[in-house]
């Protein structure tokens, strides 16, 4: 399906990522399998940031979300929107979108609320958040987080080698002539190639989710583009989920992408599922500053787990682009 | 090239894959009847071919190939 608004605006974007490096080419080197070398060389994935013992996404979401409170210097009185979207959340139950509001003295005139949803995470929140914002007004702020703490294998499973950890949150205002446009689709019979059991390691169907990617993730963005006609001299930057290099680049080909346009940020930061599209944001901040227009437009592409796929046109403020900051902290738990 | 060279590269980089040295296979062999080959594996033969050919190949036809013989029909295939 598709829909649109006139009236989202992006008012900033900030990530945030532990200190822990987990260098990919050591790890292969280490395990002394040539098959994982290789495997790192052709997904392109050097390093990523995984999360230290004990902290949670949360934290990461409530230390980039300061930042960026801080930064628009809004009322947190004015927070009518708290959308959470991620797979790791701090407890069963309740949302940790609840335990953001808490952290960061959000007022209670607002709707908080955690959604389950992996790689699409991004497109899909930014259209619960648009879509809610028409009714309540005022402000919102979306997180799209993931990641949990594990110790390192001694032999790694390669699969587990793709991802990273890694938050970030979007704060969102109703103003007139900031155009979105979306798409949507997502087919729940498909579930099966991309799961995780409580407590369980994630289990992917790798061939059939690339060519999930090669076949419904690119035919819908060539079907977007030509449902609202747009161009490729219309758009500033393609950012496409950072799934690997490989799946990167078979979009590109797929699509036909000018692929000078298309960001990335897998090399650095793996795919860090929910926040891989904002992150890949903040990583070319200065790449988007450097068009010299106060906005860039910017085709967003979220696809993985559900299997969901759906796209984004906006545009964005560039000095509405934040920086990924490294931190370790780690906020009070239950006691608080 | 023909189809007997493209196939002795494309065992050796099975070979060199699954760090098998005796490790024999046929235009008929079929990945899901090579002990330990995965989506994983398939990601490192895809690149592997494309390294060892020096060309690149649509991503979309060599996800969808599941034997040895579709892959020397791409490579021979000028």
């Amino acid at each position: 399906m598709y829909g649109q608004y006139s009236n989202i605006h992006i008012c900033g974007i900030q990530s945030a990522v532990s200190s822990r490096i987990v260098d990919n080419a050591e790890l292969a080197e280490h395990s002394g399998n040539k098959s994982i070398s290789k495997f790192i060389q052709y997904t392109g994935i050097r390093r990523r940031h995984l999360l230290n013992k004990e902290q949670t996404v949360s934290d990461l979401s409530t230390y980039a979300a300061g930042i960026l409170l801080e930064r628009l210097g809004w009322d947190r009185k004015d927070i009518r929107v708290l959308v959470n979207v991620t797979q790791a959340p701090d407890l069963e139950m309740p949302s940790t979108a609840m335990i953001l509001q808490k952290r960061l003295g959000i007022g209670t005139d607002c709707i908080a609320f955690d959604v389950n949803h992996g790689c699409a995470a991004y497109v899909v929140g930014l259209q619960i958040a648009s879509a809610l914002l028409q009714n309540t007004g005022g402000k919102a702020l979306l997180f799209t987080a993931d990641g949990i703490y594990y110790d390192m294998p001694e032999n790694p499973v390669p699969d587990s080698m793709l991802f990273g950890d890694g938050a970030a949150v979007t704060a969102i205002e109703l103003k007139d002539d900031y155009p979105f446009l979306y798409s949507q689709n997502t087919d729940g019979s498909r579930y099966n190639l991309l799961y995780r059991r409580k407590n369980e390691d994630m289990v992917m169907d790798g061939n059939a989710v690339m060519l999930f990617t090669l076949n419904e993730v690119a035919d819908g963005i060539r079907s977007f583009k030509e449902h609202f006609a747009i161009e490729d001299p219309d758009i500033d930057f393609y950012i496409p989920h950072q799934a690997q290099g490989m799946i990167v680049n078979g979009i590109i080909d797929e699509c036909k992408l000018p692929p000078d346009k298309v960001l990335t940020a897998y090399a650095e930061y793996g795919n860090t599922s929910s926040a891989s599209l904002p992150i890949t944001i903040c990583h070319n901040r200065e790449t988007i500053q450097g068009i010299g227009r106060e906005r860039a437009n910017i085709l967003l592409s979220g696809f993985g787990t559900g299997l969901t796929w759906s796209n984004i046109y906006l545009q964005l403020d560039s000095e509405a682009i934040g920086d990924i900051t490294e931190t370790d902290i780690i906020y009070d738990r239950i006691t608080e | 090239m023909t189809r007997n060279e493209a196939l002795a590269i494309i065992e050796d980089i099975f070979r060199s894959i699954l760090d098998v040295e005796e490790l024999t296979i046929s235009e008929d062999t079929e990945f899901k009847d090579i002990e330990g080959f995965d989506s994983i594996m398939q990601i490192t033969l895809i690149g592997s071919i494309e390294s060892e050919f020096g060309r690149r190949f649509p991503l979309k036809e060599m996800v969808g190939i599941t034997k040895v013989q579709q892959f020397v029909d791409l490579v021979t295939n000028e």
